[in-house]
């Protein structure tokens, strides 16, 4: 009873502190996704076929988002309506003027690597396009943002690494000290299976600090309205790993009959 | 009906005691008499190993006569592999010495109901030890431990009970009491094997082990 609490605390404490570091790093994420997708890119062209072609193109590729296009009248009428200039379409030549074509990047997938593939895409589709983005910033925002997957997995990885190492000496500690009780109620005729107990008392230290941090999540989200949230994937690693140090602290340890 | 086939104590290759195959009535009473070193605790461990096989393979040696070993290396694991039907008491009393003796009694049994408490406190009333019941074992005497220990015994009622050190742990005045207990098992057909140096008047099957056999003295 005294390791299966040790270690739901134990574990609970880590997959807490892990629920904290994880959800700032995720919010951070957040804020890095959401100001990549408000970073316009425009590409300009007096070919208007060109661009619609460019724009159908495009429309396939998931890292693209929110693509519009823009006829140079319809530019021009935009203009004059915004700036009130109504003597500038007598001015200004209409043929002179490009067509638009606008989109976003789908933040949550954009890399440095497939934006650099987007680019050469528009570039190499003709020779009358002009395309204007904020590489630096894209650039800076990528990075940040592939450091910050970067230390979310690290995140991850270490805290996997330490519960299971926990549940690893908590389990071989708890399998010591009953050495001394099996040896005794083997020797005054008890029969009962000693790895049955052993897989039912870890079974319940392993799987009540995760049910523990299912409830703290919970809780945090009804009455302090943050949302954190893992995936099933992570959940089942995390119960994977605790349910590994289960028959492997059974075999390194020596048991004293 | 108990059967023993060739049994062999070995420590590695080199072989310490054999003992030739013998057979025991269901209730019967064999003590195991000698004041030499001949290996009668051995022999009891070798034979607790034996009975914790399976019936199946426990035939198959006696029925080929097949040399059953047991090297004394494989003491460690001697309890694990124990069968429900035995128990071997050695000298030294397993008993947790922080559990009540009630406790201790109760341990290796999966039911407790009232029948049994009630027969624990005849058994202590029987040993004149009632007032020891919700005393922890460490503050008992070793004699009382023993005790302890025989009346789990009559309660858990294996098909044999082996008994090490039997004059050492049950002292003279004590024995018409514990031989009352180990009649109630006989009566149930328990088979009991006890080992011991002195000469015991009031057991009348006394064995020893002499040239490899079991011979009735």
């Amino acid at each position: 009873m005294k390791y299966i609490l040790l270690q739901t605390i134990l574990v609970l404490l880590l997959l807490s502190i892990f629920g904290v570091a994880d959800f700032n790093l995720r919010e951070q994420n957040n804020d890095t996704v959401f100001r990549i997708e408000n970073l316009p890119v425009i590409v300009f062209s007096q070919d208007w076929h060109l661009l619609r072609k460019l724009s159908q193109d495009l429309s396939n590729d998931p890292l693209v988002k929110e693509l519009s296009t823009s006829r140079n009248v319809e530019i021009l009428g935009k203009m004059i309506m915004e700036y009130e200039l109504p003597a500038a379409d007598r001015i200004i030549d209409i043929d002179q003027l490009p067509n638009m074509l606008q989109f976003s990047l789908q933040g949550a997938s954009a890399s440095s690597a497939n934006y650099e593939e987007l680019k050469t895409k528009i570039t190499e589709s003709g020779d009358d396009l002009m395309m204007i983005a904020q590489d630096e910033k894209y650039q800076r925002l990528f990075s940040f943002q592939e450091r910050n997957r970067f230390f979310r997995l690290l995140l991850f990885v270490g805290t996997l690494i330490i519960v299971f190492m926990a549940a690893l000496i908590l389990r071989i500690a708890s399998l010591k000290e009953e050495n001394f009780f099996w040896k005794l109620y083997y020797r005054s005729g008890g029969r009962r299976n000693r790895f049955i107990y052993y897989l039912f008392q870890s079974l319940t230290a392993s799987l009540l600090p995760v049910v523990g941090f299912g409830l703290v999540l919970y809780l945090i989200e009804k009455h302090l309205g943050y949302t954190y949230f893992l995936d099933i994937n992570s959940w089942l690693i995390i119960i994977g790993v605790l349910i590994l140090s289960i028959p492997l602290a059974w075999l390194v340890t020596t048991k004293e009959y | 009906m108990l059967e023993v086939p060739i049994l062999a104590i070995t420590n590695g290759k080199k072989t310490i005691v054999s003992v030739e195959d013998f057979t025991i009535k269901s209730g019967d009473f064999v003590y195991l008499r000698s004041d030499l070193p001949c290996g009668k605790t051995l022999f009891l461990k070798a034979l607790y190993y034996f009975l914790g096989q399976s019936e199946k393979k426990r035939n198959k040696y006696i029925d080929k006569r097949m040399v059953f070993t047991w090297d004394v290396r494989q003491h460690k694991k001697l309890y694990l592999k124990a069968g429900k039907d035995v128990l071997l008491m050695e000298f030294t009393p397993a008993l947790f010495p922080l559990k009540t003796v009630q406790k201790n009694i109760l341990l290796p049994l999966r039911n407790v109901n009232i029948r049994t408490k009630d027969k624990i406190i005849d058994y202590l009333q029987l040993l004149n030890i009632e007032d020891k019941q919700y005393v922890t074992a460490q503050c008992l005497s070793v004699s009382e431990k023993k005790l302890i220990e025989l009346i789990r015994a009559v309660i858990l009622l294996p098909k044999v009970l082996l008994i090490d050190d039997f004059d050492l742990s049950f002292h003279l005045p004590q024995q018409p009491k514990v031989f009352e207990l180990l009649k109630l098992m006989q009566e149930n057909g328990t088979v009991i094997i006890a080992s011991g140096k002195k000469k015991n008047d009031a057991i009348h099957y006394c064995c020893t082990i002499e040239d490899n056999q079991v011979v009735e003295v």
